[in-house]
């Protein structure tokens, strides 16, 4: 069971820069895959299909953009508190996860500002591959009530 | 049948499952009239197939174990800000704002007929995202309705390790609710490479 509190509200004022976001760690087993067709709807044969994915020249199946989206999403809003608001998102694909491997989802503050009377904070976020280290560097800001 | 309307010569379609392709030969490729014909082009205009429903927010979150109840409780989240359950900013809209890829119909050509290209002449038919940039600008909740528009930003060739001719296409995405407010903004860089089979099969001509 997660030991996420979803009630409690997370405040600009309480957050420092440098402070790290509770990491999610998912392995990539056969469920996870299924489960990654059903949840986005992606049937690309590269996110499914071994032998798909060895006659396009990549060694292993590799989850997809949907499931990197949820996993990075989920790290952020199981952090912010109902009222928080993720603004923006982005990241790039450098590396792969593929089947098999585990997964750990980071982010850390690096940022605080107000822009137009928005309390924002700034994260790096990331997936990290257990056979291909960091695999999906990413930022995004968050806006977050004050107390 | 969605038309390619390249103005290349050479072209050639393939089906491949249920999604339409074209490969142009590397020899046939003119990127600039590429880029002339597709940069800017309206691809989509596609409207949800239904309305934002809770079982597929449900299915999303159980992908990666999310457990929000203001994606899973419609009780909780009526007590939330929002006053409904909101689609978690991690979940494509494309899921609600187009067709969906089954049962394939007409006039969705990103999610059927264009296939992983959306029509843009590439010589490979294999693909996969490399960037995405996303704005969420409003809550979007169950029972909204959503349509999307969709053009393609930029096209380069941008040599990968195993493809020298592989195509970058980069698309911008709007998305809509029901009132007609932007509740949300994509940008996606999708990588389009050949298969090995292919290039060798390429290779045959070149040598020729």
């Amino acid at each position: 069971m997660s030991d996420t509190d979803f009630v409690a509200e997370r405040y600009w004022d309480d957050v420092q820069v440098g402070d790290c976001l509770p990491e999610i760690t998912l392995a990539l087993d056969s469920t996870a895959m299924v489960l990654q067709v059903s949840g986005s709807q992606d049937w690309s044969r590269i996110h499914h299909d071994i032998d798909y994915a060895k006659d396009s020249g990549i060694p292993n199946i590799f989850y997809n953009t949907g499931w990197t989206t949820a996993l990075l999403g989920r790290l952020m809003t199981d952090w912010i508190g109902p009222s928080g608001w993720v603004e923006n998102m982005g990241f790039q694909m450098r590396g792969m996860n593929p089947q098999g491997s585990e997964v750990t989802a980071s982010g850390k503050v690096v940022e605080k500002r107000f822009e137009d009377g928005r309390a924002l904070v700034d994260l790096e976020i990331n997936l990290v591959n257990s056979e291909y280290g960091p695999t999906t560097p990413g930022k995004a800001t968050i806006r977050l009530p004050r107390k | 049948m969605w038309c390619l309307c390249s103005g290349i010569g050479a072209v050639y379609t393939t089906w491949f499952e249920e999604f339409y392709v074209s490969r142009v030969h590397p020899l046939d490729y003119d990127i600039d009239e590429v880029r002339d014909n597709w940069i800017n082009r309206l691809i989509s205009t596609s409207q949800g197939r239904y309305p934002v429903e809770l079982d597929p927010i449900r299915r999303h979150c159980h992908m990666v174990g999310d457990r929000n109840p203001a994606f899973l409780d419609p009780a909780i989240a009526k007590r939330g800000p929002y006053g409904a359950v909101i689609v978690p900013p991690s979940m494509l809209l494309t899921y609600f704002a187009s067709n969906g890829p089954w049962p394939p119909e007409q006039g969705d050509v990103e999610m059927t007929e264009g296939g992983v290209t959306f029509g843009v002449p590439v010589p490979g038919d294999r693909g996969m995202n490399m960037e995405v940039q996303w704005d969420f600008l409003e809550p979007v909740r169950v029972g909204d309705t959503l349509r999307l528009e969709l053009r393609i930003a930029d096209v380069i060739v941008k040599p990968i390790k195993y493809d020298p001719y592989a195509v970058w296409i980069t698309t911008e995405t709007s998305f809509f609710n029901q009132d007609d407010a932007v509740v949300a903004r994509w940008r996606n860089t999708l990588l389009i490479h050949r298969s090995p089979a292919q290039i060798a099969e390429d290779d045959e001509r070149k040598a020729s």
